[in-house]
Parts: structure tokens; sequence; C-alpha cells
């Protein structure tokens, strides 16, 4: 048995050592590309792929699908990292991470499988118009945010049943306010299904796993932006990690980009958290519609260009 | 017990691992560009530890609430943890590795 796993680990290294090694500057560009991805990541709770992706795949040549499969991994590593941030300062909403988790799970499960029966291509367009609806929602609350923040008004609400039944909820210390904001959630079937498409969409698609979270959190379940953003950054690992174990299995990990790409997001994530809690909520929502917006334009244009073969310019 | 403290624990230690072996596998590649295969191994111990995190950070989570009796939350990981485990295992066997 013991002589099987050394077999498979050398067969492993082996196959990745058959390739050519990625020179020292290039590592450490790739190093300084990640550290921004994962400073904007941790600020937003979202994973980066959208920045690292393309910067593999323009910047170095790499094939998309590898390409993929490393923004994988840091997606991971960003979780983990800033994920271990936001648990120390205490925004993280662990109970509602789990809560959400399970339909996460099933969501990317349901839709990998999907993927060897239909296309996902229309699921483009689908996603982008939730991400704009999402956009608008997000720049139009900015002020009743920014109110309820300052006011400690987030306990204001009546609670679901489900709500109600798991005790869901939370506070956290604004350090741009200097205030704790203490929290009820709401509507934890809303974001329990809404959380499922994200799943879905990101076992179909392989994107949006972050960016919908926190507006589900934020716009729906009456959570403050800044524990949504912890709790997506906190939640991310776990659909990132199973993706990611059965690459790692495959051999289809690019080892040379792995150490630099990783390292890169981990520095980044821990500059990002160590910033998020002291900006204004009011510039964090900002970003966030700019975000939603190129987000869902991106969506937008694959959906049409693979759906009706529309091709929308590009920004 | 507070859960944020085995959970905090084990995300740290799951950062820092990955992390000097990230690291090392960098310095040594630059210092020494011909031991490839050293670096590709630290390299992908990195990758390993930095995937199998989440994996025990749901494990821990369920041993935490069930310390606490926190029966509702300990079912919920437990749920995450098998669909963890679940989709790893489908994987194989419907070849979903892309």
């Amino acid at each position: 048995m013991a002589e099987n796993g050394l077999e498979t680990i050398t067969y492993i290294t082996g196959h990745y050592a058959s390739r050519p090694m990625l020179e020292v500057t290039s590592q450490l560009t790739l190093l300084g590309w990640t550290f921004v991805a994962g400073f904007l990541g941790a600020l937003m709770g979202i994973g980066g792929g959208i920045i690292i992706v393309p910067a593999l795949t323009i910047i170095f040549g790499v094939p998309i699908k590898e390409a993929i499969a490393i923004s994988i991994v840091t997606v991971v590593a960003t979780s983990i990292s800033g994920g271990s941030s936001y648990v120390e300062q205490r925004i993280t909403n662990i109970r509602l991470a789990i809560f959400l988790e399970t339909s996460t799970t099933i969501g990317a499960f349901i839709g990998a499988l999907l993927v060897l029966i239909v296309s996902g291509n229309y699921l483009y367009v689908v996603f982008a118009l939730l991400a704009f609806y999402l956009a608008l929602s997000q720049i139009l609350s900015v002020k009743r945010e920014v109110k309820r923040t300052e006011s400690n008004d987030f306990m204001n609400i009546t609670q679901d049943r489900v709500s109600k039944y798991f005790n869901l909820r939370g506070d956290y210390f604004d350090m741009s306010i200097n205030h704790k904001v203490e929290y009820l959630v709401k509507n934890s079937i809303i974001g329990w299904i809404v959380s499922f498409l994200a799943g879905l969409g990101s076992g179909l698609l392989g994107v949006g796993g972050g960016i919908f979270k926190v507006s589900v959190m934020n716009i729906f379940m009456n959570v403050p932006l800044k524990a949504a953003v912890a709790t997506s950054k906190f939640m991310i690992g776990v659909t990132a990690a199973t993706s990611a174990i059965l690459y790692f299995v495959a051999g289809l990990l690019n080892v040379e980009y792995i150490a630099p790409a990783a390292l890169g997001t981990m520095l980044g994530a821990s500059v990002g958290t160590a910033l998020m809690n002291r900006i204004r909520v009011k510039w964090l929502k900002v970003f966030f519609f700019l975000l939603m917006c190129y987000i869902g334009y991106n969506m937008l244009g694959k959906g049409l260009l693979l759906t009706l073969g529309l091709r929308l310019p590009l920004i | 017990m507070d859960i944020n403290k085995p959970i905090y624990l084990v995300l740290i230690t799951g950062v820092i691992i990955s992390s000097l072996l990230f690291a090392s596998a960098l310095a040594l590649h630059i210092a020494l560009p011909n031991m490839t295969e050293v670096v590709y191994t630290l390299a992908l111990m990195g990758a390993a530890v930095l995937i199998l995190t989440p994996y025990l950070r749901v494990a821990v989570a369920l041993g935490a609430f069930l310390f606490n009796r926190e029966y509702k939350f300990a079912i919920l990981s437990l749920v995450v943890l098998l669909m963890m485990v679940i989709s790893f295992i489908s994987g194989f066997v419907f070849h979903i590795a892309p």
C-alpha cells in the first residue's frame, strides 16, 4: 500500500518534472500580479480569478485550462490566508458560512455533473443579468447602508422562521467608524437558494464563486457588507478546494506557476485583510458596483458570443 | 468553546506550512536552478497542504460544534464535509476532472 502511494507520488512529480522550468524573473512578475489579485480579492471577499486567469493567459501565454487550474489553487490560498485574518478579527460569521456552504457545495456538485450533459452557455446570460441587478442594488443601497452602519440599525428587522431556528446573527467591530455593528440575518431560504445557484454557476462555468455570495448576504440577508466580505472569503475555499483536489490528483496543476502564484495571493490577501476594516463602507460599495458591472458585461459578452455568435466590444 | 479559535488555528497553520513550502521552493529555484525535482516536490507539497486545509477546517468545525453541543450546526458541517468527499470521489468516477 505504502509502496503504491510512493509510486503515485513519483509518477506525479516525474510527470510534472518533465516540463521546462519558468525563469526567475517571470516567477517574480507572476508573484506581483497575484499579489494584486490577492489584495483586491481580500477587500471584496472574492477569489480573484478574474485577474489571475487573464494575467496568466495574456502575459504568460498559459493555456486557458491550465490557467483556470492555477487560479482555483490561488482561490484556496486567498481563502485560507484572508479567511484566517478575518476570523482572527472576528468579522467572519462562521455559523452563517456553514449554513450557506451546504447549498453552495450541493450546487457546485450538481453543476459539475450537469457539465457532462448540458452546455452552460446560456447560463452566462442569466448570471450577467443577475450581476447587473446586484450592481444596481449595490449602488442604490450606499446611503442606506452607511446610515444603518453608523446608527447600528441592522437589528431592527423581523427574522424569518429558518433564520430564527438557526439563530443566525452576528456582530463585528467596524474600525472605520469605531464602533460595534450588530445584525440579525433574514431571508435565509432565499439566501440558501441563491447560494445554490452561485454554486451551480461555479460548478458549470467555474466563475462567480465569491461575487454572488457577498451580494446575496448583503442585499438579501441583511448582513453588513464587511461581514459579508469576510464570510464569503471564508466560504470560497471549500468549493475551490473540492475542484482543486481533482486537478491535483489528475496531474493537471502546472507546478512551476503554483509556488509564486499561491505565495503572491497569500501575501496580497494578508495586506488586503489588514486594510479592509479601515475602509469606509461607502467606498467598498462603489468598488463593488464597478466590479459587478465589469463582470456582468464580460459574462454577457461571453454568453452572447457562445449562444448567438454576437461579439460585444472589449473593455 | 469559542469556535473561532480552533478554526483560526487550522487556517493559520495551513497558511504558514504551505507558504513556507512555497517560499523554500522559490528560494531553492533561485539559488540552485538545477534542482528542478526538489523544487517541484516542495511546490506540490505546498499545494497539497493548501488544498487539504479547507477539508480539515470543515472537519474541525464539525468537532467543535459537537463539543459545544450545537447539533444543528454539527449536522450542517457534516453535510458540507460529505458533499466535499462525494464531489471528490465522483470526480474520479465520472471523470469530471477537466
